[in-house]
This record gives structure tokens, sequence and C-alpha cells, in this order.
């Protein structure tokens, strides 16, 4: 529990400035659709496809990610540019445990933000008088959770490579750009689920209703459970290469 | 203050990539030129926007020595200054030139007219209230480290 309490010392700044600013944009989105839906071009447009394009496959999806990799980021290599790693390494635990204690923190983190919209956008969409669904809220969040644990499983990724703070803060912004050009700009582009961003949003799934952004089935379960089992192996790969560290 | 001029310099070097890369590779992969001095005017936008950031960045780094802090609050800014942002301007409806999207690609100015390219002026106003901004943003910035002790 110590080691968790360690992890969570150590990121709480950056998950609590990112849950801020993610509430935030929730909030501010849906007092504007105050005064700004219908949208004046397109005055017939359904208030959940108004909402799923601003949150759910808008810029703060973006942001989502990003801050998922920063949540993967610390870690030994880190410490040890800082001069710190010594002490940790003299704590009666193997370097597995550390790496373990912080990915779950990590993970319970990025689950937290994917919740967020669900917390904030129905209750305050009744609030103006235009009802948003929490069960498809709950969906989008838990599809929001599972690609984030890949995201943060990448942030872990690097943080076994690279030791350069702000070297690790420039990959981590690099990678989903670089993801979106390869995953949108190969033969990868015929399989959408094998873009993180649409398997957020749901776009381009069978289980989106076209006219609504409403799920018109149930969540891909077996999207979940691979996405979950690629971050496991991106994992793994990381704490094999924790394991070869020789300091 | 070696710091704040080398980064300086290497964000005036990524600003000008466009500059550089556009109107040379146009012509060779698409048969299509593109104006040099056009490309120059968009990257004076650039800068101008740029060179807020760059404070902000430089600001955060001296106030915060927590593990990635600067980095994340660095990140996050522009979302929170785009959100007080669109608040304040009702949707981004005034103020445009406050806008950094809009304002760098030219569009938040009368300064564009056809084709998108720059025909009568440049924001020199606008551009030269933003550089103020980043000079006070750096200058507060020196100010505190030079009030720290370590």
């Amino acid at each position: 529990m110590a080691l968790w309490y360690k992890a969570w010392l150590e990121s709480r700044t950056r998950f609590l400035a990112s849950a801020l600013v993610l509430a935030l944009y929730c909030v501010s989105f849906v007092a504007q659709a105050r005064i700004g839906f219908p949208p004046v071009f397109d005055p017939h447009l359904p208030y959940s496809t108004f909402v799923w394009r601003g949150i759910y496959n808008g810029i703060d999806t973006l942001l989502f990610v990003v801050v998922a990799l920063m949540l993967g980021l610390g870690g030994l290599r880190r410490e040890r540019a800082n001069g710190t790693a010594e002490f940790t390494l003299a704590l009666p635990v193997t370097r597995v445990e550390l790496l373990q204690s912080r990915v779950m923190v990590a993970m319970i983190q990025v689950a937290a933000l994917a919740v967020i919209p669900a917390i904030v956008v129905p209750p305050l969409s009744a609030r103006i008088g235009h009802p948003y669904p929490v069960s498809h809220a709950v969906r989008f969040a838990v599809l929001f959770a599972a690609s984030g644990a890949v995201w943060v499983a990448a942030g872990v990724v690097w943080s076994a490579i690279i030791t350069a703070e702000h070297t690790a803060a420039v990959a981590v912004l690099a990678t989903p750009v670089v993801y979106r050009a390869i995953v949108g700009g190969t033969r990868l582009n015929r399989w959408p689920s094998a873009n993180l961003f649409n398997v957020m949003s749901a776009a381009r799934l069978d289980v989106l209703d076209a006219r609504t952004s409403l799920f018109a089935a149930g969540l891909p379960w077996p999207l979940v459970l691979m996405l979950l089992a690629v971050a496991l192996g991106l994992l793994g790969a990381s704490a094999v290469m924790a394991g070869r560290d020789d300091f | 203050m070696v710091r704040t001029a080398t980064g300086l310099l290497e964000l005036s070097t990524v600003a000008l990539l466009p500059a550089l890369m556009i109107p040379a590779l146009s012509p060779p992969l698409l048969h299509q030129s593109y104006p040099v001095g056009q490309a120059l005017g968009f990257t004076s936008l650039f800068m101008a926007w740029g060179a807020v950031w760059f404070g902000i960045g430089i600001l955060w780094s001296v106030l915060f020595a927590g593990e990635y802090t600067a980095a994340i609050l660095s990140l996050l800014t522009p979302f929170l200054y785009m959100i007080v942002y669109s608040t304040i301007s009702r949707g981004g409806r005034r103020f445009l030139a406050a806008n950094p999207m809009e304002f760098m690609s030219g569009a938040a100015g009368g300064f564009i007219r056809q084709g998108w390219m720059f025909i009568d002026f440049m924001p020199w106003p606008a551009i030269a209230a933003l550089l103020a901004v980043a000079a006070t943003l750096l200058v507060a910035s020196t100010m505190i480290v030079r009030q720290q002790s370590f």
C-alpha cells in the first residue's frame, strides 16, 4: 500500500490538474450549448450528436490521450536522472512491484478521467433542457477507459526507454500524432477498430447509430478485452525492460 | 537567459519549417507554387502565439519542480485557455485575435482577402501585443529565478 501511496504522490498533480481541465471543458461545452444548440447551419442536429461531436469525438479526446500517456510516465529511470533511484531501490521490494504499483495507480486515474464526462454531461444537459442518457455516457466511459489503458501502457513503455523528463513529454506529444498518421495513412485504415481514436468515439464501429450518435447495440466487449490484452502486452514488455536495467 | 535564448531559437526554427518546406516542395511534388513571402507571413503569426506559449512553459518550469508537473501544465494550459476564451468570447464570436488557432491560421483579422493569401497588411499591433505578453512572462520568470535561493 505504501508503494501505491508513493505512486499517488508522484502523479497526483498530473491527475488532478488534468481532471480539473477535462471537467471544465465538459461544463463549458454544455454551458455554451444553452445558446449554441442547435447550430445555425444544422438546425435539425440531434443533441446526442452535438454532444458526441464535442465531447466524445472532440478536442478533449486528444487531451485525454496525451494525459493518459503522461500518467504512464515516471519510474526508476526518471528517478535515476533525479538522483533518487538509490533510495527507492533500497526499499525491500522488487523492480516489478514498483512498476506494478505505479501502473495500477495510473490505470485507476485514467479510469476516473474517463468517467468525468459521464458525471458532468448528463446532469448539466438535463438542466439546460436537453437530456443526454446516462447509460450511453457510461458506455463511452468504458471505451475511453479501455483505450486509456493502452495509452497508459504506451506511456509506461516510454518511461522504460527514455530517461530525460522533457524528452519523455515530447515523445508523449508525438505518439498520438504518429499513431494517427500510421493507422490513417496505411492499410490499417480498413480496420476501424485498429484506430484507438475510433474506438474511443465508437466512430466507424457497428455499435454506433449514425444519425443519433448513440449506441445502437451493446458495448463491443471483444474489442474492449482485446485492448486490455494489448495494454497487458505493452506492460509485460516494460516489465522485461525494467528487469534488465542494471543500475 | 541562455536557456530562454536557445529555446526561442529552436522555436523560430520550428516555425520556419513550413515556410522553408512548403514553397520548396510544392513545385516538384504537386506542380503548384506557394509564395515564400506568404509562408513567412504565417511564420510570423506562428511565432507571435508560439512565443506566448513558450513564455508560459518557462514560467511553469521555474514555478514547479514536481515530477512532470511543468510538462503537464504546459500541455493543459492551451486547453484551459481555450475553455476560458470560448466562454468569454461567447463561443469564439468575439476577440478573434485572442484565439490562437484563428490567429495562427490568419483567419482572425481582416488581413486575408482572397485565396487565403495576405494581400493588404499583417496584424502588427496584435503581434506586438502578443510579443509583449511573452516578454512579460519571460521577465517574470527571470525575477522568480533570481529570488530562488538554491
